[in-house]
């Protein structure tokens, strides 16, 4: 029994414990329990205003939750790495960086305050920019890039922090079908290869429902969580919908 | 070129006045960058103002408790002048920063009320001159031509700080900026560097204000960062092209102001609006010509 | 909600009304004066109470201290205007708000004294127009800021100091026709005084080593700079607003050097930055030249007059020109 509990700890990364999330003590959710395992592939969807992007900050630590509690990790070990994908939309143009510059700030968490980044940080952030595609134009400026360029330079980023957990909030928003196709089959791919764990925002069932292995649906201020097979089946779904409708 | 031989020789007589707004105009570009990049080109404006109110309150201030000060006594008159200063500038750009974050309201509306009541602070201060004796207007301005070793020295130090602190956290003070929440996932304490931050860009606009008054202040902190915003492509290009600008321009405009017989804070800034538009226009020209 | 509103809308009411209560100035003494006299800058000021006497009630629009370039009238100046009889302003560039802020008012009853009717008034740095060209740059540049703009610190020049005592005497005398022989005499007393003044300076200034003065301040010293046959230059142009520049800084300078001096001048109510370093660079000393606009409270308090500080200028400009 005890050894079975010590097993289950131990392969569970994040744990919300009746967690509510919503900003300043305004709860959009409440009571949200559920583990994430360790090197599982979780797509939170949801409907646009739904309060997924407002749940993947509070997983984070980027706002505080409202009640309950968030245990990330194993009790006796690291913190583990996020590695952050914001939407590429957020950043403001004015600055002068390169798609190299922004995926080097991916290694500022190993380089102390005051220390130049070291030369073999510079070539590992350039292994991640080769392993995203981003090799190619990483020498241009970042504003001026394409959504979908942005979007690799910006996994690269979150891969140069030689993270635990890759994070994305709506990976595929402002990018066309074939370009939302190869980024999540490189998320994909990535996650099988490194044995990442893969948390990733989107509005876009169809196209999580061949990668995602498990699933976290805000619908109607209720969370469903499930494997993905099960909660996105027909039959579920449509349950689901007839309750939101009934 | 005689001008440039006389004004060049170790022994001219305003080397100090030269030296400092050479040094101003090659430190204030450098915390320039970051009000241009944040979005913060008003406290750029707001802020010399409100850090010459500072001035004016603290000097009122042993006046208004019944303590006479001694002006000839300048250290103490200058040190008392500089924590008014640094006091006011701080505390506004803390308090604008905090209602930023908070995301609320009008920033421009915020920073232009600022800039309008410490104007205004500063007339009704003046009105109510509790001095008598001695314009303290003038302490207000700083003058670039009166500029004394001891204040070459503050100047120089504190700008050094400021250039070195820069130079040290650069890429922590770029993260909070470009991605506070991507600082805040790799544990940066970004409150911590903003407010850094926040505390060089008070020192460099107290020191400038101090020795060599708001209106230098204000041209060497926006001017040639955005100048230089206009053909840099990279951030160093954008940072050592800001600074040279504004050390190149502090030189000329000394010169020309020598040559002509003009004030050199308003030939200064003159000069620096010259070159933007000079320079944004060009750039504008080539990017045309660039892209048929 | 909406009581806090009226609470708040209550609270700033009341506190306006104390405000404005505060404002209400004390009755001025119950003695009966003929004549309520408002004037812009001291000289003004002091002419017109030793003329006034105990016949006229004398008030100076300027606050002690401050300096006048900068000064902006306050809504209490407007209501000591409406209530007074005469308002007496040195001349239009002196106080080129005076007029327009005196019409401005619509007060029927009060008199505007130009106190310069009759007065010649100078070019600033006329007299000194291509006389010298101490810097040795070949370039007379330097002086031509000051020409075109009109010197108005016509008081320092002491016949023009007399002229003005006749135009206020001659104010009062219209106004209050009945005291005629009291304010003809005072100001004849007053005259007196500024021409024994003016007898001493002659004498005072006629046997020294230099003939040049330097003031770090604002051109304000032409006119008697002019009267006594001295040179003179200031390190800004004559309004007190004007910075310094470089040029004439370094000029200054050379000048202290070529002509040997032993003191440059500060002025009155404005940092004598300017001129502390001028004698810092040249080791001379700074001597204090009053130009007279305004005095600080110290002096009010000791009751300085025109004249004393005008002798308190001689003692200095003596030390300054090492006259025997």
């Amino acid at each position: 029994m005890l050894s079975r509990d010590k097993k289950a700890m131990n392969d569970t990364l994040i744990t919300l414990d009746n967690l509510g999330i919503g900003y300043e003590a305004h709860a959009v959710f409440a009571g949200i329990s559920l583990a994430i395992s360790r090197g599982s592939f979780t797509a939170i969807l949801g409907a646009n205003g739904s309060g997924k992007s407002t749940l993947l900050k509070t997983v984070l630590g980027l706002i505080p939750p409202v009640a309950g509690r968030i245990h990330v990790g194993p009790a006796n070990a690291a913190a583990p790495t996020f590695g952050y994908v914001p939407q590429s939309t957020r950043f403001d143009p004015i600055y002068l960086l390169s798609g190299f510059d922004v995926a080097l700030m991916g290694v500022y968490g190993r380089v102390r305050p005051w220390r130049m980044v070291p030369h073999s940080e510079r070539a590992y952030t350039t292994e991640c920019l080769r392993a995203a595609g981003a090799e190619p134009f990483a020498h241009k400026r970042f504003a001026e890039l394409s959504g979908g360029q942005k979007q690799r330079v910006l996994i690269a980023r979150a891969l140069a922090t030689r993270p635990d957990v890759l994070v994305l909030d709506e990976p595929t928003a402002g990018v066309d079908r074939e370009t939302t196709r190869a980024v999540l089959e490189f998320i994909s791919q990535i996650h099988q290869e490194r044995k990442i764990t893969v948390l990733l925002v989107t509005h876009d069932f169809a196209s999580v429902r061949q990668h995602a292995e498990q699933v976290i649906w805000l619908y109607e201020g209720t969370v469903f969580h499930g494997e993905t097979h099960e909660l996105l089946s027909a039959e579920r779904m449509a349950k689901i919908f007839e309750m939101g409708i009934g | 070129m005689d001008t440039l031989h006389q004004i060049i020789s170790p022994d001219f007589l305003l080397r100090n006045s030269l030296y400092t707004s050479v040094l101003i105009g090659l430190a204030c570009p450098l915390v320039g960058v970051f009000l241009v990049m944040r979005r913060l080109v008003f406290m750029g404006v707001a802020l010399p103002q409100i850090s010459s109110t500072g001035v004016a309150i603290a000097l009122s201030l042993p006046l208004w408790m019944g303590v006479k000060l001694d002006h000839h006594a300048s250290q103490s008159v200058h040190t008392l002048a500089f924590a008014g200063s640094m006091v006011f500038s701080l505390g506004a750009i803390l308090i604008l920063a905090v209602l930023e974050r908070r995301g609320r309201g009008q920033p421009e509306g915020r920073l232009g009320t600022a800039y309008v009541v410490a104007s205004a602070l500063s007339i009704l201060l003046l009105a109510k001159n509790p001095y008598g004796e001695i314009g303290w207007l003038d302490m207000l301005k700083g003058e670039v031509i009166t500029i004394s070793n001891f204040d070459l020295t503050l100047t120089a130090a504190a700008l050094a700080l400021v250039v070195a602190t820069l130079g040290l956290f650069h890429k922590e003070l770029l993260l909070v900026s470009f991605d506070r929440e991507m600082a805040l996932t790799l544990h940066k304490r970004v409150v911590f560097w903003d407010v850094l931050l926040y505390v060089l860009i008070g020192l460099t606009v107290s020191m400038a204000v101090l020795s060599v008054g708001p209106l230098i202040a204000f041209g060497f902190l926006l001017i040639p960062a955005l100048t230089a915003h206009a053909v840099a492509r990279t951030m160093h290009g954008f940072t050592i092209l800001a600074s040279l600008i504004g050390g190149a321009t502090a030189f000329l405009g000394f010169c020309i102001a020598y040559g002509l017989d003009v004030p050199v804070g308003p030939t200064d800034v003159v000069l620096l609006g010259l070159l933007y538009a000079i320079v944004w226009g060009a750039a504008r020209f080539m990017r045309k010509c660039a892209a048929p | 909600m909406k009581k806090v509103y009226a609470v708040s809308v209550a609270l700033i009411f009341a506190v306006l009304a104390s405000a404005c209560e505060k404002k209400e100035v004390p009755a001025p003494p119950a003695a009966h004066k003929n004549l309520i006299v408002v004037t812009t800058l001291f000289p003004l000021y002091d002419v017109a109470r030793t003329i006034g006497g105990d016949k006229a009630e004398v008030s100076l629009i300027l606050p002690p201290g401050v300096e006048p370039h900068t000064f902006e009238p306050r809504p209490e100046d407007a209501a000591r205007v409406t209530k007074a009889d005469l308002f007496i302003f040195t001349n239009e560039f002196m106080e080129p708000w005076a007029v327009k802020f005196v019409k401005g008012l619509n007060a029927g009853n009060v008199a505007l004294v130009d106190s310069s009717r009759g007065v010649t008034l100078l070019r600033a740095g006329a007299e000194e127009a291509g006389a010298d060209d101490h810097d040795g740059r070949g370039d007379k540049g330097h002086h031509h800021h000051h020409a075109g703009a009109m010197d108005p610190h016509i008081w320092l020049d002491f016949d023009n100091a007399q002229i003005m005592v006749d135009n206020i005497a001659s104010a009062m005398v219209a106004r209050d026709p009945a005291n005629k022989a009291y304010y003809l005499a005072n100001a004849a007393a007053c005259k007196a005084e500024l021409e024994k003044l003016d007898a001493d300076y002659k004498a005072g200034l006629s046997s020294c080593a230099k003939r040049v003065f330097l003031h770090g301040g604002h051109y304000a010293f032409g006119y008697l700079a002019n009267r006594y046959g001295l040179q003179y230059e200031s390190a800004s142009a004559v309004n007190a607003d004007a910075e310094p520049t470089p040029a004439k800084l370094v000029a200054l300078v050379k000048q202290v050097r070529a002509n040997g001096l032993k003191y440059v001048y500060s002025e009155e109510l404005l940092s004598p930055r300017v001129s502390e370093m001028i004698a810092k660079e040249t080791g001379v000393s700074v001597l204090l030249l009053h130009g007279a606009h305004n005095i600080g409270k110290a002096d009010f308090d000791q009751g300085v007059t025109f004249i004393s500080l005008m002798r308190r200028n001689l003692t200095n400009l003596r030390t300054g020109l090492q006259c025997k």
